[in-house]
């Protein structure tokens, strides 16, 4: 099972798919000009932008945990997922520098804790901490200057 | 409405929503390369080509005693294999102040420790184990592995 049910990918995905079809309603508008009366063009698009207006909200909480991608500060992407009950990782670390993750977990009666970084270059995962996963750090080392990987530059 | 001036309307839309396919997601924490500084200790070890094992440890007690001084203990924390393996009181992640130690102490000379021992890692051993349930025979390097992870498509988040 995904830290937070799993749903923040599906709407991460939904969101994209929302855009996409809000463009197909767009296009499909261009093509039936003159058919449509304005009125059913205004209400197509404001139930469009009503709904990826909700999809936002709910699919980019702050700082939760689950699935997303998230841009490189010097170019490209990388992204990483947590479970909370399965393996988690990050991704696309020779991208950016080089991929790293840290999960937390509260053990049985007692605090909440964090796992030390593990990293990799490409793809780091760390399994479960043997509790249920409560929230995924993905990050990017800041790789040394001696230590770019090659297509860092 | 004219069709133009309804289609304006949606672009700034998705803009101030941030609906492209190409936004960053606030998940988790996002990357951080600004060019932070590190310790003179962090910064020898990292002028040489390999890490060695002696560098390694005495960055994770430079780490550690760092994190004695913002009065923090590591939990449970000793040499496992090759790697240290440790827990994080979460106060001391969610301040901030594990990241701070570790990225000025240790954190570069972890990284390539763990490059340099990548094959011997739990994620080498994830992504093997993940290619033979997907019906994959594992090469012999993390590095194959996760190339055959792309090449068969096999989503890392199932592994």
């Amino acid at each position: 099972m995904e830290v937070d049910s799993g749903d923040e990918a599906a709407l991460v995905d939904e969101r994209l798919e929302l855009y996409s079809g809000s463009s197909q309603i767009a296009r499909r508008s261009v093509e039936q000009r003159g058919k449509m009366k304005k009125s059913k063009l205004a209400t197509a698009l404001l139930v469009a932008v009503a709904a990826l207006g909700s999809a936002t909200i709910t699919a980019v909480p702050a700082n939760a945990v689950g699935s997303g991608s998230w841009n490189c500060a010097i170019y490209n992407t990388y992204n990483g997922k947590s479970t909370t009950s399965g393996s988690n990782f990050t991704a696309g670390g020779s991208q950016c520098g080089s991929a790293q993750i840290s999960v937390g977990y509260t053990v049985s009666g007692g605090s909440a804790q964090y796992t030390a970084y593990r990293t990799a270059k490409d793809l780091v995962t760390v399994g479960n901490p043997g509790y249920p996963v409560f929230q995924g750090r993905h990050k990017m080392s800041n790789p040394a200057p001696a230590y770019n990987y090659p297509n860092n530059t | 409405m004219k069709l133009r001036h309804a289609a304006v309307v949606l672009a700034l839309v998705l803009s101030v929503t941030g609906c492209t396919p190409t936004s960053s997601q606030e998940v988790g924490v996002s990357a951080s390369q600004s060019p932070n500084p590190i310790s003179t200790q962090q910064e020898a070890a990292l002028s040489s080509d390999v890490i060695s094992q002696a560098d390694y440890q005495a960055g994770f007690e430079a780490y550690r005693a760092c994190m004695a001084d913002k009065g923090y203990e590591l939990i449970d924390a000793g040499l496992d294999g090759i790697l240290y393996d440790y827990s994080i009181p979460a106060a001391a992640m969610d301040s901030g102040i594990s990241d701070e130690c570790y990225e000025f102490n240790w954190q570069q000379v972890d990284a390539r420790w763990q490059d340099q021992n990548i094959d011997d890692s739990e994620t080498a051993k994830i992504v093997s184990a993940c290619l033979e349930k997907n019906g994959v025979e594992p090469a012999a390097s993390y590095e194959e592995n996760v190339a055959l992870l792309t090449q068969y498509g096999i989503d890392p988040g199932t592994c």
